[in-house]
This record gives structure tokens, sequence and C-alpha cells, in this order.
């Protein structure tokens, strides 16, 4: 079995590629410019040199048709595009263009080869907006509140609208909050842990935040990639919500983080209004029965386990 | 599909042809537009087949128009 996933070389990518391999697939993965990205998390994992890597320009039709003609997958995991919420406000065009033309251009890529390639789409809890403290299933209506998820809700209906009219195997996982020790330290969670480790090991520096009422539902990031290998092998193509189902504030977190350390979060932090994000979701979970019935998915690890294992791995990085 | 609409001599001038039909189709296309006439008041004044007649003058001004210039 061949894959190609396009966004190797981020945290999802990095952690599917291994499942994948050690599933024994043959693994191809795509990033905008193969020659000068370095795969730092592919190198981690130890995978770096069992994955065939190729350049695909996901807004250029000619590359990713090119990429998928020569490379001839059986599944394809589209896991790329810009991925930062707090980015999109800067870059709304960019963000579109990357996630939702990108995802339009491999489904008419796969229509176009008329093979029966399976493709996955990175959906994403964000799409659901507020839910007024109810966790979200499939069902619950999409109210996105940034440039990111209003990209992630329309690619989202692009692959429920080529699946329809098409018959193309094609769905989109909408993941809620997923982390590990892959994340780049410019998401929230990765940027709390590594500043916790430093201030416990006697850093005098502070930890500068945002808004921490906002509460998300955080899992572990090799469960979720999972989900999505489990989401190509059924008889049908179905989209699915895949979450842990329990919430928590940032605050909440970044208190679990710092007690590992036996430190009052609040004594090592400055709240910076000038990081609030211009809107920003009050409130977000996941209801993942569907998936577990489906596919019998489920999130093993909670957030204080997450946050135990990602100090655990920064500790041990740090060696 | 096998459905014709025909003009009084009996020639066929409507034809279903499944060229037209859409990958994927709406149905049922039905609005509410409530909110609009409670916060200003505006409510639709044309009807279904005023707004068919008032299409069919305008095309048939043209329709007429085509022909005369084909006949010069």
């Amino acid at each position: 079995m061949k894959a190609l996933v396009c966004g190797i070389s981020g945290q999802d990518g990095a952690y599917l590629a291994k499942l994948l391999l050690d599933k024994g697939y043959e693994v191809i993965g795509t990033s905008r410019d193969a020659q000068i990205s370095d795969f730092k998390n592919l190198t981690r994992l130890g995978i770096r040199e069992k994955v065939w890597l190729e350049s695909m320009a996901l807004n250029d039709f000619r590359s990713v048709l090119q990429v998928m003609h020569r490379t001839q997958p059986d599944e394809i995991y589209n896991l790329a595009g810009q991925s930062s919420v707090g980015l999109s406000f800067e870059q709304p065009v960019e963000t579109l263009e990357s996630i939702m033309s990108a995802t339009i251009n491999m489904m008419e890529a796969i229509r176009f080869l008329d093979r029966p390639i399976r493709f996955y789409n990175a959906g994403s809890g964000e799409c659901f907006g507020d839910t007024l403290g109810v966790a979200a299933n499939e069902n619950t209506p999409f109210r996105p509140r940034s440039p990111y998820a209003v990209a992630k809700s329309a690619a989202y209906w692009q692959v429920a609208n080529y699946r329809e009219a098409y018959g193309l195997y094609a769905c989109t996982g909408i993941l809620f909050n997923h982390e590990s020790p892959l994340r780049p330290e410019r998401f929230v969670t990765r940027k709390i842990v590594a500043a916790a480790c430093r201030i416990g090991k006697g850093s005098k520096e502070r930890l500068r935040l945002g808004n921490t009422s906002i509460s998300r539902d955080w899992g572990w990031a090799p469960e979720y990639v999972d989900a999505m290998w489990r989401m190509l092998q059924g008889d049908r193509a179905e989209d699915l919500v895949i979450a842990t189902g329990i919430n928590h504030s940032l605050g909440d977190f970044a208190d679990c983080a710092f007690r590992y350390f036996g430190l009052d979060w609040r004594e090592h932090t400055d709240i910076d209004q000038s990081i609030f994000r211009p809107t920003d979701l009050p409130f977000g979970c996941g209801d993942s029965r569907k998936a577990n019935k489906i596919n019998g998915w489920k999130a093993e690890t909670r957030m204080e386990d997450v946050i135990q294992k990602m100090i655990d791995a920064e500790l041990e990085y740090e060696k | 599909m096998e459905e014709k609409g025909h003009e009084a001599q009996g020639k066929c001038i409507v034809q279903i042809d499944p060229r037209y039909f859409r990958p994927a189709e709406v149905e049922t296309l039905l609005g509410d537009s409530t909110k609009a006439k409670v916060k200003f008041e505006w409510t639709p004044k044309t009807s279904f087949n005023e707004l068919i007649s008032e299409m069919i003058r305008e095309n048939l001004k043209s329709a007429e128009w085509y022909e005369l210039l084909k006949k010069t």
C-alpha cells in the first residue's frame, strides 16, 4: 500500500508517517520545497530515511497533478496548509488558498486520474466556533470565527460535495486540538510546557500569555493520526469528530504544567492584552461517539497525561 | 426524463437533457425572510407568475426584433 502524506514536515505528518510505516506502507511525503525543508520531526522520530520526499505546491494544480500521477498513491492524507489560527488573521487569503483551494486541487487531480484513491482531509474543531458550552458532534453547525476556521469549513464542504457529486472516497476528520513534543513553540501548549521547564530549572524569564480563560479539548497527537488512518479503512467515507470530550481552560493547562515543578503558574506569567485574538472561541469541546461506533477509535490520553509526556520529552530533548 | 413540452401545432419545444443535470443538486430551496421584514420592512412584491410574465415580455421583444432582423 502506498500513502501520500501532504504536509509531512508538521507534527501530524511525522506521526502519521511513522504509523503508516509501522503498518508496512510505502510513504511519500510532500512539502512545498523538499530540497530545503529540514524535516526535523521525521529525523526526531527516526524515519527520515524511510520516507520518500517530493516537492508539491498545493495551490498549483500542475504540481499537484504531476506528483499524484508520478507517485500513484492508494491513500492521500492532506495535512498541508497554513496551520496557525493566530497567523490567519494576518494572512487570510494565503490561509484560504493553502487550505481550501489546495483541497480542491487534490480532489480534482484524483477525479482526473480516475483511480480509486482514498482521500483524507484535515478538518478542525475550530469550524464549530462557539458551541455555547456544549460538546460538538457531526450534526453541530459550523460557525467559524477566524480566517483559518472559515478556510477549514469551506474545505470540509468541498470534500462533502465531491464525495456526493462524484462518488469519491473522500472524508474529513474534524479533529480537536492534539498536542505532542513535536508542536512548534509558537503553539501555546508547547510554549507553556517549554517555559515551565526552563522556569522549573531556574530561569527568571516570564511567560507571556493572552486570554487564559479560553477552554479547549486537548488530546495526544499520535492517537489522533491513528484516527485518520482508521477513517480510510471503512467501506464508506464518513466525516467524523475526533476529540477527547473533555474541556479545560488554558489556565488549567498552565497550572498543570507548572505544578509538575511545584510552581504556581500565576507567579511566573504576565497577561498581555496585545496577543488576545481579534475574535476567539471561549469554549471548544468535541464528541467522538460516532467515531467510536464506526471504527472503534477512542482517546485514551487526557490533558494531564499529554502535559506529562510533553514535559518528559522536553526535559529529555534538552539533554 | 421522458417529459416533453409541445406547442399548439404539436412541435416539441421543451425537452429534458441529462447533460444539464448537476453532479449534486438541491431539490428544494425555500427561504424565510421574516428577519428582513422585521428589521427593515422588506417584503417581496412580485409574485411567481408576475415574475415569469415580466421575463417573457422582455424576451419576446428581443425575439421579435431578432426575427425582424433575420427578414431584412
